[in-house]
């Protein structure tokens, strides 16, 4: 091992009962850290692809601004017709990927409405970004 | 980030039986969230937490904490408060609990014992954001 990698724990194993979560239209609850610290949180669409939960993040935005100075995250995705089931993923993103083309938030937008939809002005900057797992937290219904 | 008063046009969330999603900070600074039962108490947000856990230990550890709120229905309508836990309040007879738990179930709780430490918390938002 070199002084440059780390141990990667073993991935914890998301219940089978909660997968439907990742691919449902729930919209989730991504926690940062900001820049005195303290927690912030704010909704975002994600989706599921290659066995990660995938988000785009958009240029300038606090929230992007949180993961490059700390990548920690936790991501809550909370079933909307049943509150007390919720998944929630710990660890941090990967990397912060340059999306010119806005390929994942294109593909994100038709998942949510169909088609594709940006609140964004047009030439806006993207960033994608993967969650690396390190710790799940859960609850399966009452 | 716009400061207070919370626009009266998220008094239906902040009354409304949702469950809160309330971040603090871990042990090793990064953030963890659970879903909670919460009660809007004038402009304050009181909530629980049992003794001998996480929660609670962020909390006294560092008692800065974000509290989100979605509406199931509406995905537009969205609220975020950051703020600080600024009373701990100690209690094991169950009766903050009750309180929750007739606002979300209309009886007192099915679970718990008298004797066990719980906590009531109680939050005071100093910015929020939302749409």
């Amino acid at each position: 091992m070199t002084a440059s990698s780390r141990p990667t724990p073993t991935p914890p194993t998301i219940p089978e009962s909660l997968f439907p979560l990742l691919t449902s239209k729930a919209i989730a609850f991504v926690s940062t850290i900001g820049p005195r610290g303290e927690p912030q949180t704010t909704p975002l669409w994600f989706l599921w692809r290659d066995d990660a939960v995938q988000i785009s993040l958009v240029q300038g935005r606090q929230k992007l601004k949180n993961l490059e100075r700390d990548p920690r995250i936790s991501v809550v995705i909370v079933d909307p017709a049943e509150p007390t089931r919720y998944l929630e993923l710990r660890g941090r993103i990967d990397a912060l990927t340059p999306d010119p083309e806005r390929s994942l938030e294109h593909d994100i937008a038709i998942k949510y409405v169909g088609k594709d939809v940006d609140i964004e002005p047009p030439g806006t900057m993207r960033y994608t970004a993967r969650v690396v797992v390190e710790r799940i937290t859960k609850q399966e219904g009452i | 980030m716009p400061a207070l008063p919370v626009p009266g046009r998220f008094d239906d969330l902040l009354d409304s039986t949702i469950l809160a999603n309330l971040a603090t900070i871990g042990p090793d600074g990064a953030p963890q969230v659970n879903p909670i039962w919460f009660l809007r108490d004038g402009e304050t947000i009181l909530f629980g937490v049992k003794g001998d856990t996480q929660k609670l230990r962020n909390i006294q550890r560092d008692p800065r904490v974000a509290l989100s709120f979605l509406s199931p229905t509406d995905p537009g309508l969205y609220l975020e408060l950051r703020g600080e836990i600024v009373e701990i309040f100690p209690y094991d007879d169950l009766s903050f609990v009750n309180i929750l738990a007739h606002k979300y179930t209309g009886k007192d709780v099915t679970f718990g014992k008298v004797g066990e430490p719980r906590f009531r918390m109680t939050f005071v938002p100093s910015r929020w954001t939302g749409q």
